[in-house]
């Protein structure tokens, strides 16, 4: 069960990394206020369903939203509902097409936004904020995109070579005990 | 109808949502202290944080020395330039501080507004999704500190805690959108002028100092520090210095737009300040 640790410590990682990415990312260098949200724990967890197993995906996720939900926001049951939600929609939508890289970036983006319209829409009810949605789009979700989907290309190949490897041991391991 | 009651999925997914609404419900009240498991879960957390941020710390360290030695040439200059002017405030500033302590021993005062006790700490972590700014430091209620303290850098004031878990605690910033973010503020002058720091402009970086006496005449660049008559926090910690001025809607009251003098980006050093001169009773605090 090597595969399952491996996957527990670059999660943990991750965590780590997209915590204090916004403390050293040097926003100061662009004119306007605009933000950069680091979404690489959804990217890595959507790599994970379209290509190696998706319902571990989606629980690991509401682990991870609970988390997030404890330690950042101190509301509970907005992370928690959110992050798996997505990563479902997004794997029932790899049953539908092919799983060629460009096709998961595109999905990524999606996954991607959509959380963020959730949390966005969420926060807007529960009167966090006030921003109008065509500031947020332009100041948050645009510049957010474009960040995540430059680590996308860093990291994707190399992911999916690692969990579709893991994947042929499995389902041999699996076939092994069946024969 | 009955068929309705029958289909499971529909009645799983309606308790889920009902039992969300009432946890979104239970969570969102001001609380004053975190459930046992949601610090356990903080502090395990708060580790993992601390590990990965010393090697981050150290690296943007390095890039900083760089860009400062870029720099080095032009600042020198500036400096020194400077320097005579400084060397004479120093001599002015000690001076004065020996008056004032002369003075105070001579009413036996130890202690007064402005007095504080300084609490070093590093910052593990930033808000993930940034709609509510705050930042996550390295220490927590062992190490003593408590709610609302307030949480300055070596430029300025940066916010004030937030919540408190053993051994990290979280600090909510100026620019945060919280409602309850109130700090009482003092326009140094010739005259004392107050206003009310009631939050922060996002497009153009500056925060909003309200309740301005519409007869009270202010100049941009003027220093703003706190009053220390909120309650909770010291007197004179630097918050900026004002931009623009200009009437509100009314024309009863003036506000104005600060520089805040801490950068809310970057930070890696935080001092946690506590507050020495003792509380108003508190059924006279408000929130400040």
């Amino acid at each position: 069960m090597k595969r399952k640790w491996k996957i527990a410590l670059f999660i943990i990682f991750l965590f780590g990394i997209e915590s204090i990415f916004p403390n050293f990312f040097p926003e100061y260098l662009f004119p306007q206020s605009f933000i950069f949200v680091p979404r690489f724990l959804l990217m890595f967890l959507i790599l994970l369903a379209a290509f190696y197993d998706w319902k571990k995906a989606v629980i690991i996720a509401a682990l991870i939203g609970a988390v997030t939900d404890i330690v950042f926001i101190e509301i509970l049951g907005i992370y928690v509902v959110w992050y798996p939600l997505v990563i479902y929609i997004v794997s029932r939508l790899f049953k539908l097409i092919h799983n060629h890289l460009v096709v998961v970036a595109i999905l990524t983006l999606l996954a991607i936004s959509l959380l963020e319209y959730g949390i966005y829409g969420l926060f807007f009810i529960l009167r966090i904020h006030h921003f109008t949605v065509s500031y947020f789009v332009e100041h948050r979700l645009l510049p957010t995109l474009l960040l995540n989907l430059l680590v996308y290309m860093l990291i994707a190949h190399p992911l999916k070579k690692r969990f579709t490897l893991w994947k042929k041991e499995k389902e041999e391991e699996e076939g092994m005990f069946q024969s | 109808m009955p068929q309705f009651f029958m289909n499971k999925r529909l009645i799983i997914l309606l308790i889920g949502i009902i039992l969300l609404v009432a946890l979104i419900g239970f969570s969102l009240r001001e609380r004053d202290n975190l459930s046992w498991p949601e610090q356990f879960v903080k502090d395990t957390a708060g580790f993992v944080q601390q590990i990965l941020a010393k090697p981050a710390q150290s690296v943007a360290g390095f890039v900083n020395n760089v860009q400062d030695l870029i720099n080095t040439y032009e600042e020198n200059k500036v400096l020194k330039s400077r320097l005579d002017e400084y060397a004479k405030l120093r001599v002015e500033v000690d001076r004065l501080e020996k008056e004032n302590e002369e003075l105070k021993g001579i009413i036996e005062k130890s202690k007064d507004l402005a007095s504080y006790d300084p609490l070093n700490a590093s910052v593990i972590a930033r808000d993930v999704d940034r709609w509510n700014d705050s930042l996550y430091i390295n220490k927590g209620e062992v190490h003593g500190i408590r709610k609302n303290m307030a949480v300055i850098t070596a430029d300025g004031m940066l916010g004030k805690i937030k919540s408190v878990g053993k051994l990290t605690s979280k600090v909510q910033l100026l620019t945060s959108f919280d409602q309850n973010n109130y700090i009482h503020a003092l326009i140094q002058g010739e005259e004392n002028v107050y206003g009310i720091i009631a939050g922060y402009d996002h497009e153009t970086n500056r925060l909003l100092l309200t309740e301005i006496p519409a007869d009270s005449e202010i100049e941009k660049g003027q220093n703003v520090i706190t009053s220390g008559l909120g309650g909770v926090f010291p007197k004179g910690l630097l918050i900026g210095n004002i931009d623009e001025v200009k009437p509100n809607s009314t024309g009863l009251t003036k506000i104005a737009y600060l520089t805040p003098a801490a950068d809310f980006y970057n930070v890696e050093e935080v001092i946690v300040v506590e507050r020495l001169m003792e509380l108003p009773e508190e059924d006279l605090v408000g929130e400040e």
